[in-house]
């Protein structure tokens, strides 16, 4: 298929020759493919001679897509990106899950909520400043949630009061995912406390220097045993106004730009990944002939799934099909996606745990914990609570798209 | 070209159905004071619906499985009754199974209205038996019940199993009418005695089976979606008229939950029949598997939002006069028609394991 759009040219230093396909999707695809064959080559490698860390691994993996110029391929050339089209982007979606690499979760926040905030809001200066580190590979993290403030995030209580050209910021924040990598943060702090005024109004948005004195990072173990995500605890941090995303008061409106980059091509990725989940567990159990198999409830089940997982891919081609165009009416059918997604992968992960029976019950000491199904399981929580819990997700979608009133 | 023919073909199916298939025609047709089944049919034929599916050559518009799956969705959205599902399925199945001679002879009928088709609920029940070229027994209860109906029935043969395609006659084959719970769906029983079959069908490799089933199950799952989406919107727009505690009931997050719950279950029943449907549009060597889950995931979510529309609408909800119960029961039958969920969900996994012996995958998605 030929398209209209050719991607423009990449940083200096980067091989190019994928990216000149970018006008042939075909040829893209095959393209792509025959270097993720090279980059897994090169893993298995990396692996035998020790196996690197996390953040090693995130890192490496970040240069390897950095060298081709797929690093950050949605972003515009002026800001260390490769400008492919969507279709492109889908199809590189699409050859990174069917190639099991590691999803870029070291970089979720900086790659996506980052550029999405700084590219509708930043300053000329603060998207010269961090975009181009962030394309090769700056680590954020978000600083949003409150322990008193969860679901109910406008409450936030983090105060910025300004001194000068600084705002000292006292507060705790919670649940921002790894953060202990994170030489900076998004966050979202109280300038305004007057109760007269609507609590959103009251919140600015700012970016901060990680590294600042008075900024401690605690991990949070998780229920699957790995700390992803820490609390914040910011003691007089001085961050300069020039650090202000937005005017002072208008951080509620500039977070809801970095909230809607959690959808699109990044959900599709991790859609198709399912895919290939679950058709590795059935391809397993029929390997090893699992006693699953004989057992009609748990073979209709796993049915249902395997037609709800390629159901849930259908659904995020309609979306991205839609997304060219995409009207408020539209955007407002994103809450259901979230819910469709995270339940299923909760309802996946019960069911691989059922269906490995004993075996699933031994924990198995092992770098790729989600490999284990109780892993998998208990971590796929956290999609259906993080970013708006699936109970909010519910009030949305009866209120904007069913039109049911608030009260 | 296809995208806009279709465009213009779903505003029509809507509009005829909106003038001549509200609530209150619905509910005068289920009390039997109108004719609402016969004046749709006359209303399908005279507009061509009836060829959606079929190609140019056999006189219809070549809208294939896309076409068919609109109407179905709009006939299920208006608890549309009348014989479309048997009467579009059998011609349907006809079109891929039977012989020139038999189409040239029926197609044309069928095309200008003239003719229903009857055809199995679902698969597994009796065989009609043949001797020396006749049918005698009763068969298994069949969906469609005019009395001059042409049957597609399961038929014992010589070396195996088949199908036989009888006109009703009214002496040698009568269609016994069958009333179901569901009024909008017209049912009965082949009564065979020595009838003389229009043709015999032969089906020892189950390929004419498979047939029946993918077109069966797309027609059923598209009324399940159609149908589901319906009576949830228009529960939801009760919600936010009905006043308690002083407050419209709709402004209860309990409530709230519950009708987002609704549209949960729904979506994701939609784009696996919009899987199922381009599967078989493309004769996918696994659309079988597809369309048997589209229809099993539609059936369950029409079942499931039809039940809680009813207790949602409180007291009125289980009256006659509501729609609730109209909706309920097509979901209680929906879920019959062309095999149960849990039958239908063992034949996927049989697919599947079959595709999975030759190393095949079966969810690849073409662009």
């Amino acid at each position: 298929m030929m398209l209209s759009t050719a991607a423009t040219s990449a940083a200096a230093g980067v091989d190019t020759s994928i990216l000149d396909k970018a006008g042939d999707l075909d040829a893209f695809r095959t393209a792509v493919r025959t270097w993720l064959e090279e980059v897994t080559a090169r893993r298995r490698k990396l692996d035998q001679d020790g196996r690197p860390s996390f953040y090693d691994l995130q890192q490496w993996w970040m240069a390897e897509r950095n060298k081709v110029g797929l690093g950050t391929p949605h972003w515009p050339v002026k800001y260390g990106g490769s400008n492919i089209s969507l279709a492109c982007q889908v199809t590189m979606s699409e050859e990174l899950a069917r190639a099991r690499v590691p999803a870029m979760s070291l970089f979720t926040v900086s790659l996506n909520h980052v550029f999405a905030t700084l590219s509708m809001w930043g300053t000329e200066e603060q998207k010269t400043a961090y975009l181009p580190e962030v394309a090769k590979g700056a680590v954020w993290c978000q600083g949003f949630s409150e322990p008193g403030a969860g679901s109910d995030l406008a409450s936030l209580r983090t105060r910025a009061v300004r001194d000068g050209d600084h705002y000292v910021v006292n507060g705790q924040k919670i649940w921002s995912s790894y953060s202990m990598y994170a030489g900076h943060c998004i966050l979202l702090a109280r300038t305004n406390a007057d109760p007269e005024i609507k609590k959103q109004a009251g919140i600015s948005y700012f970016l901060m220097d990680m590294t600042l004195p008075g900024v401690e990072v605690r991990p949070i173990k998780q229920s699957n045993g790995d700390a992803e995500f820490a609390e914040l605890f910011l003691t007089d941090v001085s961050i300069p106004v020039s650090q202000r995303v937005g005017e002072e008061g208008e951080g509620w409106k500039v977070a809801q730009s970095t909230l809607a980059a959690e959808r699109g091509v990044l959900a599709f990725e991790a859609a198709e990944r399912l895919r290939y989940d679950v058709e590795e567990f059935y391809a397993a159990a029929v390997e090893c002939s699992a006693s699953w198999l004989q057992d009609a409830e748990m073979r209709r089940e796993f049915m249902r799934l395997f037609g709800e997982v390629q159901a849930c891919r259908k659904m995020f081609r309609r979306l991205l099909r839609e997304a060219g165009q995409m009207s408020p009416e539209q955007a407002a059918t994103v809450p259901q996606v979230k819910v469709i997604n995270t339940a299923l992968r909760k309802a996946v992960g019960d069911f691989m745990v059922r269906a490995s029976g004993m075996d699933a019950q031994i924990f198995v000491d092992c770098e790729d914990r989600m490999a284990q199904p109780v892993s998998r399981y208990v971590s796929s929580f956290g999609g259906a609570i993080a970013g708006g819990s699936n109970e909010i997700m519910r009030n949305i979608i009866a209120e904007r798209v069913l039109g049911m009133p608030r009260r | 070209m296809l995208e806009d023919d279709l465009e213009l073909l779903v505003q029509s199916i809507e509009d005829v159905l909106s003038n001549e298939c509200g609530s209150q025609a619905l509910h005068k047709f289920y009390d039997g004071e109108n004719a609402l089944d016969t004046d749709l049919w006359r209303q399908a034929s005279d507009l061509g619906w009836l060829a959606i599916g079929l190609t140019e050559e056999l006189g219809g518009l070549e809208m294939g499985y896309r076409g068919l799956d609109v109407l179905h969705r709009a006939l299920g959205r208006a608890g549309a009754p009348g014989g479309f599902i048997p009467t579009l399925v059998g011609a349907q199945w006809l079109s891929q199974v039977a012989d020139e001679r038999l189409l040239q002879e029926l197609m044309p009928r069928f095309v200008a209205g003239e003719l229903e088709f009857a055809v199995p609920a679902a698969l597994g029940g009796v065989a009609l038996e043949e001797r020396d070229g006749f049918l005698s027994g009763t068969s298994s209860l069949l969906m469609g019940g005019s009395e001059t109906c042409v049957a597609i029935v399961p038929v014992g043969v010589v070396g195996g199993r088949g199908f036989a395609v009888v006109e009703a006659d009214g002496r040698t084959a009568v269609m016994e009418p069958a009333e179901l719970w569901d009024r909008t769906r017209p049912a009965g029983k082949l009564v065979c005695n020595q009838a003389k079959p229009l043709a015999l069908i032969a089906d020892a490799d189950g390929a004419v089976a498979r047939c029946y089933l993918s077109n069966m199950t797309l027609a059923v799952a598209a009324d399940c979606v159609g149908a589901a989406r319906r009576i949830a919107g228009q529960t939801v727009d009760y919600l936010k008229e009905r006043v308690q505690f002083g407050k419209p009931l709709a402004t209860l997050q309990a409530l709230k939950h519950r009708c987002a719950d609704l549209f949960l279950k729904i979506t994701p029943a939609e784009d696996l029949l919009n899987h199922a449907v381009d599967a078989a549009s493309r004769a996918d060597r696994s659309a079988l598997m597809w369309c048997a889950l589209a229809k099993a995931a539609a059936s369950d979510a029409f079942r499931f939002v039809a039940a809680d529309c009813v207790q949602l609408h409180g007291g009125v909800g289980h009256t006659w006069e509501f729609d609730c119960h109209i909706f309920l029961k097509r979901a209680l039958l929906n879920e019959e028609l062309g095999g149960r969920n849990a039958i239908l969900r063992d034949l996927a996994a049989e697919e599947l394991n079959l595709a999975a012996m030759k190393g095949i995958s079966t969810m690849e998605i073409a662009a």
